[in-house]
Formats: structure tokens, sequence, C-alpha cells
């Protein structure tokens, strides 16, 4: 069978391959300083002017007016997702989080201070629509058992199944029924 | 309080001997082993069958059909696809999920409301290298817009505009040229870029008539034909159009754009400087006169 | 076991006494807390944190700040931690992922195993086709031939670099972290000031506080105090990274992970940014090569 050989980076092994390369004199104890370095012209600073005339660059003047600066800080997206303040209304639907003390779990908000509820599409078949509830902490099976009997009120012909993650605080269901248990968890504060 | 389920796992590991790299695992079954073809398990033939050009890797190109003219060369073209190059893209963003970005403080209405500040929310996605030209605000949850704001969008129909109007905001329609779009969708990508912002070109010919037409509210159309418009509006859709001269943020409601400007404040032409905190600006008037015509 | 209940002794239960109720860590002068502490100030001192993106679901943790000055442990004060980095589900597969994921993605395998092309020789018909009553053969270093070339082997350099989800990778960090807060691997120091450079210091500390032989120790510099570079550089189980080489591998192959309390606020800072963003869309995009 064919033998292995291992590709070695560099030419010849090592140090003394890497100076045989550069074509150093090894017969002298030290190495001769490298006075050009390559410049490949790829970053701003070590990219020579285009010209060393000034008078070739179009002139500018600088502007430090604060009424300007307002509009470029404008421009400037929020980088980290603060907390809605509190407002009388809500007329898209949202609400802030409010949760009974007494339930024996917690579904937390995402990020975007929105339910953890989602329509999944996927499967073998590619076509199955599930619905996934995440975030959920504490007694996730008594959760379980309520959603289901949101789900089965709202519609009592059908027959759906449900995973529990215990693991993952995920409950799945078989179907599309988000928006029946998103209505459900708004009305209980979640 | 009842214990939580991440308190119940973390509680099992206070008994459980030491985390470490020797006793963790992955899920069992989510790494498949991939099965090397031999004896039984799909070896001998591989799938292949018997002989052939197919057993032999001796393939025809896709498409070729032994001699006849092939169905992928016998038509030069279909006229479902004709000019769609050319053809503009806007994707939509609706009135609820407006109301619901400025419910949850994505957006802040006492400030115009542009592109800019829609693509910064994190919530709109648009891609300029698409062919997507800006946001079309469709009608969607306009019975529960309630929001009163100064918004710039590139096309909108007619009860958007009542839903906006109504609340005693203003609505405008503009057009933005692909790299007015790419500084807009990612303006602070841009402003990092050091790039004289650009000036904004003219809409095409067929979008000429969109953003001449007061009943669209175009941002070329004639403002005073505009005031008629909202009159007209208020009376067709069948509410009392709020007095904004009257409104306290009447000059915010009012702010507009120069047909050439692409940023709020901000002329074409100047380069921004982020990290020095100053704004560089053409002296030369040749420059001058091209950004400003 | 016993380790166990020895550090259960020194849990908190209840409320200690609370002296002053400082605004953020980074405002508290810890020299001054150590002052007090050494005077005979009898309990330590209660150093409420505030914490940034409350999850207002009753988690809480609080977490000792011990002294590395002396051999003994003393407590100088309490604080709080973040409950969505050190308080979440154990989630070993996600670790698991994460440490396939360290390891693997810088894997480049330089073995080459010749091809029948790439084999000395065999480029001449060994026999005629016809007559011999021999088979058909077409060169010497066909794959059938012994000596003949590997069809299907290692080519180099193949490269096993992937990228997991960020937020995977956050995940496995944060949860790691849970992990060793909730088996009473985590301590957390006010600062790596040690008295002496003798590695022998270290190992005594490591000994009296029944850390585990192998220590991680994570300040928020690169540069480490003078005195613990010096003593852990000679001990190969004990070792000082910066935060920015916190990684799921490494606390998990040191027994006892120890942050300053710096490196915890720049830690939760970090990666609560990283789980706030408001550009997050863009960020759990799949990971391109080729991105511009």
């Amino acid at each position: 069978m064919a033998t292995m050989k291992t590709l070695s980076l560099v030419s010849g092994s090592g140090f003394k391959g890497l100076r045989r390369r550069l074509g150093i004199d090894l017969s002298t104890k030290t190495l001769p300083a490298i006075n050009s370095v390559p410049v490949r012209y790829a970053r701003f600073k070590s990219s020579p002017l285009v010209s060393s005339d000034p008078s070739k660059y179009t002139g500018f003047e600088i502007s430090r007016n604060p009424e300007e600066w307002k509009f470029v800080q404008d421009l400037l997206p929020e980088p980290v997702i603060k907390t809605p303040s509190v407002k009388p209304q809500y007329t898209s639907g949202w609400k802030p989080q409010n949760p009974p003390a007494d339930a024996p779990y917690f579904i937390q908000r995402t990020a975007n201070h929105m339910l953890p509820v989602y329509r999944v599409q996927g499967g073998p078949d590619k076509m199955t629509i599930r619905t996934k509830v995440r975030y959920v902490q504490g007694d996730i099976w008594a959760l379980d058992e309520e959603l289901r009997a949101v789900v089965s009120r709202a519609y009592p012909k059908e027959i759906f199944k449900t995973q529990v993650n215990e693991i993952a605080g995920l409950i799945i269901f078989r179907g599309d029924y988000a928006s029946v248990i998103k209505e459900y968890l708004l009305s209980k504060g979640w | 309080m009842a214990v939580r389920g991440y308190e119940k796992a973390l509680g099992l590991l206070r008994t459980l001997p030491r985390v470490c790299l020797y006793n963790i695992a992955p899920i069992p079954g989510s790494n498949k082993r991939s099965k090397r073809g031999r004896g039984q398990h799909g070896g001998d033939k591989h799938g292949a069958g018997n002989k052939g050009s197919k057993a032999r890797q001796n393939y025809m190109r896709i498409g070729y059909e032994t001699g006849n003219w092939p169905y992928y060369l016998k038509f030069p073209f279909e006229p479902y696809y004709l000019g769609h190059h050319l053809k503009r893209q806007y994707p939509p963003l609706s009135l609820g999920q407006l109301q619901l970005m400025i419910d949850t403080d994505r957006i802040n209405p006492k400030k115009p409301v542009d592109l800019v500040q829609i693509c910064n929310s994190g919530l709109y996605k648009i891609n300029p290298q698409c062919k997507h030209y800006g946001v079309h605000l469709t009608d969607e949850g306009a019975d529960n817009f309630t929001a009163k704001i100064n918004i710039e969008v590139q096309w909108a129909s007619e009860p958007v505009i009542a839903a906006v109007e109504r609340n005693g905001g203003t609505i405008t329609t503009a057009f933005f040229d692909p790299p007015s779009l790419f500084a807009l969708t990612n303006a602070k990508k841009f402003l990092e870029s050091g790039e004289p912002i650009p000036k904004r070109m003219i809409p095409p010919e067929d979008a000429i008539s969109y953003y001449t037409d007061p009943k669209m509210r175009g941002y070329l159309a004639d403002p005073d034909q505009i005031s008629w418009d909202r009159l007209v509006l208020a009376q067709k859709y069948g509410y009392t159009l709020p007095k904004i001269e009257e409104d306290p943020d009447y000059e915010m409601l009012t702010f507009r754009k120069d047909p050439r400007q692409i940023f709020y404040g901000l002329e074409p032409g100047w380069v921004v400087n982020l990290i020095d905190r100053m704004i560089l600006k053409p002296t030369d008037p040749e420059l001058k006169e091209y950004y400003k015509g | 076991m016993l380790r166990r209940l020895v550090i259960g002794a020194f849990r908190p239960s209840g409320c200690l006494q609370g002296a002053a109720r400082l605004s953020t860590i980074a405002e508290t002068n810890t020299a001054e807390v150590e002052q007090i502490s050494a005077e005979g100030f009898q309990s330590p001192m209660i150093v409420s944190r505030d914490l940034e993106f409350p999850t207002n679901d009753g988690r809480s943790r609080m977490a000792w700040v011990e002294n590395m000055d002396t051999v003994q442990e003393k407590k100088l004060g309490m604080v709080d931690l973040h409950p969505d980095i050190f308080a979440i589900p154990p989630r070993i597969d996600m670790i698991h992922s994460n440490i396939r994921w360290q390891q693997l993605y810088r894997k480049v395998n330089l073995v080459q195993v010749n091809n029948r092309a790439e084999m000395r020789g065999g480029g001449r018909k060994p026999w005629q086709q016809k007559g011999l009553g021999k088979a058909r053969q077409g060169s010497i270093r066909a794959p059938q031939w012994v000596h003949g070339g590997k069809v299907h082997g290692p080519r180099a350099p193949t490269t096993w670099f992937y990228m997991l989800p960020l937020h995977t990778r956050l995940y496995g960090l944060r949860s790691t972290l849970s992990v060793k807060m909730a088996q009473d691997d985590l301590h957390i120091v006010n600062a790596l000031d040690i008295p002496t450079n003798d590695p022998s210091y270290l190992e005594e500390l490591a000994e009296e506080r029944l850390w585990g032989p192998s220590v991680l120790f994570v300040d928020d510099t690169d540069v480490a105090p003078e005195n613990i570079a010096v003593a852990a550089d000679q001990i190969k189980h004990m070792n000082i990274i910066p935060v920015y080489g916190l990684n799921v591998f490494s606390m998990l192959k040191h027994d006892t992970l120890v942050l300053t309390l710096s490196a915890v606020e720049r830690i939760e800072k970090q990666l609560l940014f990283f789980m706030h963003r408001s550009d997050r869309a863009k960020l759990s995009e799949i990971f391109k090569t080729d991105q511009v």
C-alpha cells in the first residue's frame, strides 16, 4: 500500500528550511537584518499616499458643530434591546409580563420581550407544523396539562400530541395552535 | 416559592460527580456514524445495478437526451422573466408590526422615522443586493394603529396613508437609489467606511408618476397639493383631520429631506469621522455644485 | 462527600449583617474592604450589585468574595450573580457540542496518502491485453495491486473547520459556569495578589481551601500580578487566563474555577450584551467563510 507522508507547511524542516528559502547564508551564525518588509497595500495605514503633493488632494473644512453631530448620533443604532417603558395603553396587543405569583412554572420572555411561542415547520415530510413553547422553568408538566386543556377546548374534535422536554424547558404541540396558546398565556399575564 | 425546573437539574448536580471532559456525552442518536459500503451494508455494486454507463462512472451531462435537441436548449427565452432585472421589490412592513415596534420602544416616535430607523431596530429584513428598494407599508393592523409619527417609506397605499394621518402623523413616500440604500440599510457600516455621503438620484421613469403624486404623498409632489389631498382623504375615510399646525411636535412632523439628501440633517458630499467626532465638508466649488444639483 | 459538607457549612443561610449598599463593584474600594476585614470586622460585608437585564423569575445567586493573600480563607463580602449566566440548565449535550467544536474547528489533517497518479511508476501497461491468460491490467499502481495507490485515502490538507452558532457557544459558556457554580467549583476572589512567588503557597492554599488539584484563574487583564504569574508558571495544573480566553474546554479540564471580581463583571457584561443585542437576527445567520 501507499506510504503516508505528512505535508510540511514549510519546505524543509522548520527554521533551517525557512532560512534556506530566504536565501540566507548559513555559514554566518547571525541572521542579517531584513530591511524590506513586503507591503501589501491592503490596509489604510500601510499604504502609501497617492501623491505626496497636498495640492493634488481636494480641499475640505472640518466642522465640529454639535447640532450636526446630533443627526449623526441618530443614525447609529441602539446596541442593546432595552426593557420597554411603561405606557398607559399598548394598541398592538403587546403586554409587559405580569406573571401570577402562585404559578408552579415560569415562562421567560425572549430577548425581544415577546412570548416564546413559535410556529415551526419541519420533520421528514417537511410539511408538518408544530407549535413550540420555550423557556419554561419549574413544573413544566403542569403547564403541559393546562395548555392541552386550552387547546382541546378551542379545538374539541382535534387529536393532538405534545412532547415535553424537561431538560430544555420545551413543550412541542403537533399542530398549529400558536395563536390559541399565545392568547391564553397573555390573558394569564405571561 | 415553588422549586423551578432549572433548580431541580442544578440541585441534582450537587450530588452527582463533577462534570468533566470524560463524563460528558452527546444526546444518544444525535451523531450518526456513516457506514462504509462493505458487504451487506450497501456493498458490491454500491446501488449502481449491473453494468451500463451509470455503473461505469461514464455519465452523460445533465439534460442530454441521447441526441435529441434537449428541452433546455429548445427554448432560448421565456416570456415570464422578461425585465426581471428591472423589477423593484419592496419588502413589506405592516402597520401592526410598526405599532409593535413603537410599543416595545424599538422605534422612537418622537423623532422622524425613515428606513434608517426601521433597519436599526433590527426587526426588518432588507437586502439592497436583492433589488429591494425599501419599505412597503401595508395596511394589516391599520385599525389598531394609534401612533403619531412622521414616517418616510418607499411605498404606501391609500388606507395606510389614512391610518397614519388620522392619528395626527405625516407620511411621505420617497425613492432611494441602490447606492443610497446601501448607506441607509446599514448606516453604521457606511459611516465607518469613510465614504462621502452620496447624493440621491431621481426615480426611474416608471416610478416618477408615483413619487410626484400628491395622493401618494410623494416627496417630489407639490406640498400645497398634498395639504389639499390630506383634507380630501380625511373626508373620504370619515375622520377629522387633526390640525398639525397646532401640534407641539409640528416641527418634527414636517421635517423633510431634500430630494438629493439621504440622511436627515446631513448633506451629500460630507464625510463623517466617527472616531474624531467631526464632519469633513468639501470646499471645491465643482464638488459642491455636483452634490447640490 | 466530606468536601461538599465542609463547604456546605460555609454557605450563607439567611441574611447577614448588611453594611454598605454600594451600587457597583467597580466603585467598591476593595482595598478599603480588605482593610476593614483585616481590622477585625467580624462578619463579611454584603456588597450588592445592580444586575443588568433582571429576569424577575425568582432565581438568584450569591457568592462569597474570598481573599488570596493568606492561605486561610477570609470572606470579604458577598456578591449577586446574574441567574441567566450562573443558574441556567446544565445542558450536557450543549457542553459536549462546544467541546467537540473547540477540538475540531482548528483541526487540519496534514496526512496524505498517494493515489495511483501520485505513486512512483505505473505509467506503462505491465503486460499485453490478450493472450497470456493473465488478468488485464493497465498499471502496476492501480488500487488492486500491492503497493498501488489508495483510492479514497486521506488527502492533505483537510480542514475540519466549522462554526458552532453564536448562541450555542454563548449557551455553552453560561451552562458551564452554572455547572461550576452548582457543584461548588466556582470561587470568586477580590484580586490575584499573593504575598510570595513560591509555588508552594498556591499549593497550600488550594489544599487548605479544598480546591481541586487543578485550578483555573481568570482575571480581567492580560498581565497577571508578578507573584502569582511566577508561582503558577511552575505548576502545570494551575493556569491563569484573561477573560477573553474563557472557554468551555478549559473550564471542564480544570477542577476549580477562580474568578476575580472584575472578571465576573466583565464576563457578565459581555455575555449579557451578546444575549440582548439589537442585531441578533444578523448574528444568528449561518456563518459564511466568504462573507464581506
